[in-house]
């Protein structure tokens, strides 16, 4: 689950392009939108992508996103759930 | 014209009212524009998230914008850039990531890019601005055009500042001339000295 | 260049959509409630099926090959598909009435993604790696006719056709021009398709503008033209005249691809409007709103109209109809509007039955005979662009 953590947080700040971010300075129980990270409705979009490209994982209903993208470790524990 | 505040950004150089105020160590496009951003601009992590052609209209307009104080409303103050290349470096990247129908993996961040006037938007949403708003594309700088249009709007009092320039960026080159002009100095900015003093810009930035 | 006391008169416009080919053949498919949207299963355009409004090729070819006569260049000459929309609405436009092609006339092209199949590899091969280029592409249609003057390219996402009209109308009005040529035009291709799947905004159903149960938009393609003029000599016989009266564009300032949370900024390009028409909110007889039948742009719509005091005023949106033309959009829209004007009618907003707005709009529901002096389109896009412009009829003998 860690190592699952670290990749993702490496995936995130690569796809949604936050340069000026480091690895450690998200909390992967942080919420990533509102106050948290500060993502958008874009970057929602984006992460539906992240998870269908590197872990072959469809999101058919995007209302499902606000559970699964609360945090990195939501996201980790849907993965871990739901991956082939 | 000595009242025309302007920037000019290319070949790794940045002016100010004509005056090199940086000139680039990394040639790299996307390097010197972090570069510029790093210059003097306070953090704005949008900024990453743009792609190349929004972010050289948002360092251009930031450098241009800063201490420059106005007391316009938010609609009283807009945008109109031309461009050569519309969005042609995300345009090629959204093809390559459907050409393929086994790695058909397009990017909706991507995709939002792929509109030229996104990057007056980004300008718009960083000052505020809610004012006039147009993207032209044209093979080259149309001073005249737009000068017209500027002079149009502002006659007939649809605006009170307004930034102006063309903003194009492709895989191996770019460059931004922006420049703001408003209600004062509107009328004393004739079409053809305005091209004179981008070509001159142009030619400083290639030898510099 | 204040404006002079010209007036931007319609002299002639043309549609080709998904529904027919000719303004007149749009006008009587919208008045029978048709829809151009449908179930499109192409593997060209997407790898499963969607819905969405497009143009008939065979007919467009058809059309091309009957008006080549009027081709300046070269006769083996290949033209794209986006080329061939843009000439055939023209034409559409110049055979009611003949534009002059010489210095005083000013020819603008509104599109979002023009040539946008040109990227594909067997088409660069086809075309060259310039002809992409909505400069270029404009070019192309410029030599077609053989404007004098260089072709402008408007490119303001989704607000394109309607800017452009408001545009081309003060470059008359300051007396800077005396004829404008506007054409805007957009095609369904793979790269916008899948743009806007990657978006998640795509209805499954033929779209529900501001009702309750909308869930997204429909892409559709179109090509249409408007010739307007300062010269009363082009007026036809008729007693009553449409005149582009006023127009603005705006910025909502608020995000790239999320509609403003107020409306404020669509409301800024109504009043902008209002103010160059030199007439109150009142005296707007109805509005062609943009309506994509995204839950966000129909709520921030409502917003607008409502801030602008437009809200008791008949409403409609025409994207259930002809899906939504990006650029071209503006232009086609912009047309019915003309149309209405001239045949005092209005048309209900295809989809919509139930009030699904924070705040309710008065929402055409039956196409009907109405009385029309002054209509408002507006339109907006990615970007957080805005844009209104206004046409009135009026009397010839007031001119």
């Amino acid at each position: 689950m860690d190592k699952l953590i670290q990749e993702l947080k490496e995936e995130i700040i690569e796809a949604l392009n936050l340069e000026d971010m480091e690895i450690d300075e998200i909390d992967e129980e942080q919420a990533l939108f509102g106050d948290g990270l500060g993502l958008d409705s874009i970057d929602a979009l984006e992460l539906i992508v992240l998870l269908e490209k590197n872990y072959g994982i469809k999101i058919e209903d995007p209302k499902q996103g606000k559970d699964i993208f609360y945090s990195v470790k939501s996201m980790a524990e849907y993965i871990t759930a739901h991956q082939k | 014209m000595s009242t025309l505040k302007h920037v000019y950004l290319s070949n790794s150089s940045l002016f100010v009212n004509n005056k090199l105020v940086l000139r680039g160590e990394n040639p790299i496009f996307a390097k010197f524009l972090k570069e510029v951003y790093l210059y003097n601009l306070s953090r704005y992590p949008k900024f990453y998230k743009m792609d190349a052609l929004s972010k050289l209209a948002f360092v251009a307009s930031e450098v241009l914008l800063k201490d420059y104080k106005h007391k316009h409303q938010a609609e009283e103050v807009g945008i109109i850039l031309q461009n050569k290349s519309s969005t042609i470096i995300v345009d090629k990247k959204h093809q390559a990531s459907i050409s393929n129908r086994e790695e058909y993996f397009p990017s909706p961040a991507n995709f939002v890019y792929t509109l030229p006037n996104v990057m007056t938007g980004e300008i718009c949403i960083r000052n505020g601005f809610k004012g006039e708003n147009a993207v032209f594309i044209v093979p080259g700088f149309d001073a005249a055009f737009l000068m017209n249009y500027l002079q149009i709007l502002f006659d007939n009092d649809k605006t009170k500042m307004m930034l102006g320039g063309f903003v194009d960026a492709g895989e191996d080159y770019y460059e931004a001339f922006m420049f703001i002009i408003d209600e004062q100095n509107y009328k004393e900015i004739q079409a053809d000295q305005l091209y004179n003093l981008y070509k001159e810009l142009k030619e400083n930035a290639e030898t510099s | 260049m204040k404006n002079t006391d010209n007036k931007a008169y319609i002299i002639s416009d043309a549609i080709i959509s998904s529904l027919d080919f000719g303004s007149q053949k749009n006008m009587e498919a919208l008045y029978a409630g048709k829809s151009g949207v449908k179930k499109i299963e192409d593997n060209s355009l997407y790898p499963h099926a969607f819905m969405g409004a497009r143009i008939d090729d065979e007919k467009l070819n058809q059309c091309f090959s009957n008006i080549s006569y009027l081709n300046q260049l070269p006769e083996d000459f290949e033209f794209t598909r986006f080329e061939k929309m843009a000439i055939v609405a023209m034409a559409g436009s110049y055979r009611t009435c003949e534009f002059p092609l010489h210095k005083k006339t000013l020819f603008i092209l509104s599109t979002t993604k023009g040539n946008i199949d040109l990227l594909q590899d067997e088409n660069i091969k086809k075309f060259g790696k310039e002809r992409q280029m909505l400069w270029r592409t404009a070019d192309v249609i410029k030599q077609f006719w053989g404007f004098e003057n260089e072709a402008h390219v408007l490119s303001n996402a989704c607000v394109s056709g309607v800017e452009a009209i408001a545009l081309a109308s003060q470059f008359l009005k300051a007396g800077l021009y005396d004829h404008a040529v506007v054409v805007g035009a957009d095609m369904l291709s793979e790269f916008v398709v899948s743009g806007f799947m990657s978006f998640q905004s795509l209805s499954s159903k033929v779209c529900k503008p501001f009702d309750k149960d909308r869930d997204g938009l429909n892409l559709g393609e179109a090509a249409a033209c408007v010739f307007m003029s300062t010269d009363k000599s082009y007026l036809d016989k008729k007693n009553e005249v449409v005149v582009v009266s006023g127009g603005a564009s705006s910025n909502d300032s608020n995000h790239i691809s999320g509609p403003s949370r107020t409306g404020d900024g669509q409301f800024f390009a109504i009043s902008g409007a209002l103010k160059e028409a030199g007439i109150k909110a009142n005296e707007i007889d109805y509005v062609s709103a943009h309506g994509t039948a995204t839950p966000y742009n129909d709520e921030m719509e409502s917003k607008a109209l409502t801030l602008a005091g437009l809200h008791n005023k008949p409403i409609h949106s025409l994207k259930a109809y002809f899906g939504h033309c990006l650029g071209a959009a503006g232009l086609v829209e912009s047309v019915v509007v003309i149309r209405n004007l001239r045949d005092q009618r209005i048309i209900k907003s295809l989809g919509y039955k139930q009030n699904g707005l924070p705040l309710p709009l008065n929402i055409i529901e039956e196409t009907k005979s109405w009385p029309l002096k002054n209509a408002l389109k507006t339109a907006s896009g990615f970007g957080g662009s805005n844009a209104a412009v206004i046409f009135s009829k009026i009397r010839k003998s007031t001119i």
